[in-house]
């Protein structure tokens, strides 16, 4: 018998898919190459729950943002951590924005702002404005558990994991999934939410891929000493860092614009030199997982640390816990005004082929006029 | 390999028009910086160069086998090597800076890594000079401003120069903006050390442009605003002279004035005398606000040291 739904990609955007349809009594399929859910970006991010900051050159991401941020801090209150301060700053050299530009689009987007002396977090004449802003994190792993509970009790959604999707074709007013298990299931309505995967998928039933840039991405782990450790900082807007509470875990994550990517890839489907050494575990048909991957890139910990630390005062220190890697791909359309727009695109309709790109968290909300 | 120092350096490097001089450059930076840190960063600052420069610099870190991470700042049009260096500046990292002005190499590569030897021995700043001045205008530039600076290091030609991260923030923090580097450094209050190399500058030109030197000269020493004081001092006392003639040849002279001389002369040196006080205090004021403006720090620090 044919599911309601078949859903590609158990990121939070999967699981929030098969949770909504689920409650709504739809048959649902959920197919994942990873043995685990949240294996990948959802996990592997800086767990921001963005509030609109982060856009400075794009109003109309910002103001969206904005509006989620309130639902999903109410919806999935139980992996948020909010009791910490966040601190957004504009450096002094090198940033598309300044301190005056800032708080003018901060206002514009209604979001607060308030503005303290650089001097308490930073060196002397390295940033030109400092902000007191309302931001938070969320944990990736209460966040997998609690969607895990709540999808337990849905006798009507199935979760299959270590199930990559090897063929989708046509038949009639059907599609058919083939999984590396070789099996055969059937769906009038495919949902493509494979994220850095969703060009893969779409290359599998022959629709066009999203035009994307592919970015090999290291998020470290630290763990902040005292001063920091109630802080995150950000620094905008150019090739700055970030530094900020990871969740609930206790640590801190620390990223930087030119340091986090390692690799790129302008092709359709991801392709990295460094696939070649995966053994043929990954391909760029075949994505594998960056964060388990024995080739992965060496860490960029010696320059993303060196580049913190010449902006932050000396007090704020942080100790190297470890890194994770995972591919984010980036619209190509959103490299000069740094959107972040969520693409929602219904490429068939009878039977429905949708698929879903998006970078941020807190927009996995535009899916329901989809679902 | 496993004795490498942990410490982070940068080597900032201006893009010129030097075509041919790249490789062999790059190659015993690299070479050297690697040998020594563990980690080290690349920084070019394209500044318009059109000649090929860069596409050589790609070409060279495309080839090496574990570059470091590099960075290219395109300038979008031509601003000289001040501007692109502050740039550069601004966009290394590490704990040591170095500032190679040109990629040409008239001294012994050796002395790249001296100078860090010299810097790690307290010295904050390092410079590296020929031990032959070079050029007319820039040795009278330096002569002229070595005499009107207060700084205890004489500025001259260099080649290259290292900067400690403190050095970097030192002059962020002393002055608004870093209109000549070499003086800035100078004039940063911190230990400076100038190591000397036989030979001329060679092929490493002089970026100095007359208006920076003039505009230096304003901003780091007082010559300016000495010698326009000195002007306006000498009109004022020469009107007062003419001013004290007109009054002698009209009381006292033997025969009259013709008609009408003694009021013009009164009217010429009473007006150009009050010109020239109005003018001497207003030129106080202008090198007060150039000084606060500039300046935003008002007193230097070396070091400070505790005795008991």
């Amino acid at each position: 018998m044919p599911y309601d739904k078949i859903i590609i990609g158990a990121g939070l955007y999967g699981l929030y898919a098969a949770r909504f349809c689920g409650r709504q009594g739809q048959r649902v399929l959920l197919l994942e190459k990873d043995a685990v859910p949240f294996s990948r970006a959802t996990t592997i991010n800086q767990a921001r729950v963005h509030m609109g900051y982060h856009y400075p050159r794009s109003l109309s991401t910002a103001l969206g943002t904005r509006d989620y941020f309130e639902r999903f801090v109410d919806d999935f209150a139980y992996c948020i951590k909010a009791d910490f301060q966040q601190v957004y700053a504009t450096s002094a050299h090198f940033s598309w924005t300044n301190a005056t530009e800032f708080k003018r689009f901060c206002n514009a987007a209604n979001i607060p702002c308030d503005e303290i002396s650089p001097d308490k977090y930073f060196k002397p004449g390295l940033c030109d404005g400092a902000f007191i802003t309302r931001e938070y994190t969320y944990d990736a792993v209460l966040l997998r558990r609690q969607l895990l509970d709540d999808l337990a009790v849905l006798p009507n959604v199935q979760l299959r994991f270590s199930a990559g999707v090897t063929g989708i074709e046509q038949s009639g007013g059907h599609w058919v999934v083939h999984t590396a298990a070789g099996e055969r299931e059937q769906t009038a309505y495919l949902l493509n939410t494979a994220y850095a995967g969703v060009n893969e998928v779409n290359a599998l039933a022959g629709f066009e891929p999203f035009s994307i840039k592919y970015e090999l991405c290291e998020m470290i782990l630290c763990e902040a000493d005292h001063a920091l450790e109630g802080v995150g900082i950000t620094v905008m807007d150019g090739p700055f860092f970030s530094i900020m509470p990871f969740g609930r875990t206790g640590m801190h994550s620390l990223t930087s614009v030119t340091f986090t990517p390692h690799l790129s890839s302008r092709e359709k489907l991801p392709a990295f030199p460094c696939q070649a050494k995966s053994g043929g575990a990954c391909t760029p048909e075949n994505l594998a997982n960056c964060n388990d991957c024995a080739a992965r890139p060496q860490s960029a910990w010696p320059s993303m640390s060196q580049l913190a630390r010449k902006y932050l005062r000396e007090e704020y220190d942080f100790v190297l816990k470890g890194s994770l890697f995972s591919m984010k791909p980036v619209l190509k359309a959103s490299e000069v005004d740094d959107s972040r727009p969520t693409l929602v695109r219904v490429l068939q309709e009878g039977p429905t082929f949708v698929s879903v790109l998006s970078g941020k968290i807190s927009t996995v909300y535009d899916l329901e006029e989809v679902l | 390999m496993e004795n490498r120092e942990k410490n982070y350096v940068s080597a900032v490097v201006y893009l010129g028009n030097e075509a041919g001089c790249a490789a062999p450059f790059l190659a015993e930076l690299c070479g050297r910086l690697a040998e020594r840190f563990e980690q080290y960063e690349l920084v070019f600052v394209n500044d318009a160069s059109g000649d090929g420069t860069e596409a050589e610099v790609r070409r060279f870190i495309d080839e090496m086998d574990a570059p470091p991470p590099v960075t290219l700042i395109h300038l979008s049009l031509r601003q000289g090597v001040e501007a692109a260096m502050n740039a550069g500046l601004d966009m290394a990292v590490g704990d040591f800076v170095w500032e190679f002005d040109t990629m040409a190499m008239p001294y012994p590569p050796e002395m790249i890594l001296k100078a860090y030897d010299a810097c790690i021995e307290g010295h904050d700043i390092v410079s590296v000079s020929p031990s032959k001045n070079r050029g007319a205008g820039a040795g009278l530039f330096y002569r002229l401003f070595n005499s009107a600076s207060r700084s205890p290091y004489p500025l001259r030609t260099d080649v290259f120069r290292l900067l400690s991260r403190r050095a970097i923030n030192r002059v962020r923090s002393v002055t608004a903006s870093t209109p000549y580097r070499k003086a800035a450094y100078a004039a940063s209050g911190l230990s400076m050390k100038q190591l000397v190399f036989p030979g001329s500058a060679g092929r490493a030109v002089e970026h100095l442009r007359f208006s920076r030197a003039v505009s230096s000269l304003a901003l780091y020493t007082d010559v300016g605003s000495r010698v326009s004081l000195a002007i306006a001092f000498i009109m004022l006392a020469l009107m007062l002279v003419a001013l004290v003639y007109t009054l002698v040849v009209f009381f006292a002279g033997a025969q009259a004035p013709a008609e009408g001389w003694t009021t013009t002369m009164l009217l010429l040196t009473g007006g150009f005398f009050g010109v020239f006080l109005i003018m001497s205090i207003v030129l106080r004021y202008l090198s007060l606000l150039v000084e606060l403006i500039f300046r935003k720090q008002s007193y230097l620090v070396e070091s400070v040291e505790r005795l008991v």
